[in-house]
């Protein structure tokens, strides 16, 4: 399925963002616009997502990770479902389980990033940035 | 055997940045179903998603804004 890069925010050039529901059990969030980002070694979200979908991350694993400053963040890694929306943002182009990181201290620009590990590894994906398409086939 | 895949076709990107150009930096923003209209706004997503329900708008689309002038480099391991 072919999706179209979104210029997000003023003075930002298009990235490619996709619009996701995650959903534990009878638990779902809101519509998240999520950037789609090879660099992410997980999908990572901030713990509020988690706490709405009612997850228990007494017991979950740890995961640290670093971006561009190199200082450590630590987040707990939990299997959801995740859903990825068409354009329409009516109905779902992909459902599948992944286990992804929450974090308390993620505060990234957009919000939500789609990671390697649970989001690449059940897709081939290819971007053709000059056209400004990127596209997702299972 | 020969590929028979459409070539992808260019697009103009879709542009969310003329709704969000008076976001408050930092801040979660609840847009309409449609994506036209900012309906909420707040430091957490339950807030933003709040505001959009008392608004009316039961099915927002979250997303949280860069501060001021901020660039991405989002590669995280």
């Amino acid at each position: 399925m072919i999706f179209t890069y979104t210029t997000a925010f003023p003075n930002t050039p298009p990235r490619p963002y996709l619009d996701v529901i995650l959903r534990n059990g009878f638990y779902t969030t809101n519509k998240l616009v999520a950037l789609v980002d090879s660099g992410a070694d997980y999908s990572i979200f901030p713990n509020e997502v988690a706490e709405e979908l009612r997850l228990d991350l007494g017991h979950a694993s740890s995961w640290s990770f670093s971006g561009t400053t190199g200082k450590l963040q630590d987040a707990k890694l939990a299997e959801i479902s995740l859903a990825v929306l068409k354009e329409n943002d009516l109905e779902h182009a992909f459902e599948l389980r992944a286990v992804c990181a929450f974090c308390d201290t993620f505060r990234l620009a957009g919000g939500v990033l789609l990671g390697q590990n649970g989001f690449f590894s059940h897709f081939k994906t290819t971007f053709y940035q000059a056209l400004n398409r990127f596209e997702i086939e299972q | 055997m020969p590929d028979t895949k459409k070539p992808v076709k260019s697009a103009r990107p879709r542009d969310l940045s003329i709704v969000l150009k008076d976001a408050p930096p930092g801040a979660w923003v609840a847009l309409s179903h449609d994506k036209t209209r900012i309906v909420g706004t707040g430091t957490s997503i339950r807030a933003a998603a709040f505001e959009a329900q008392l608004k009316g708008e039961a099915d927002p689309i979250l997303i949280r804004m860069p501060l001021e002038g901020e660039g991405l480099a989002a590669g995280v391991r």
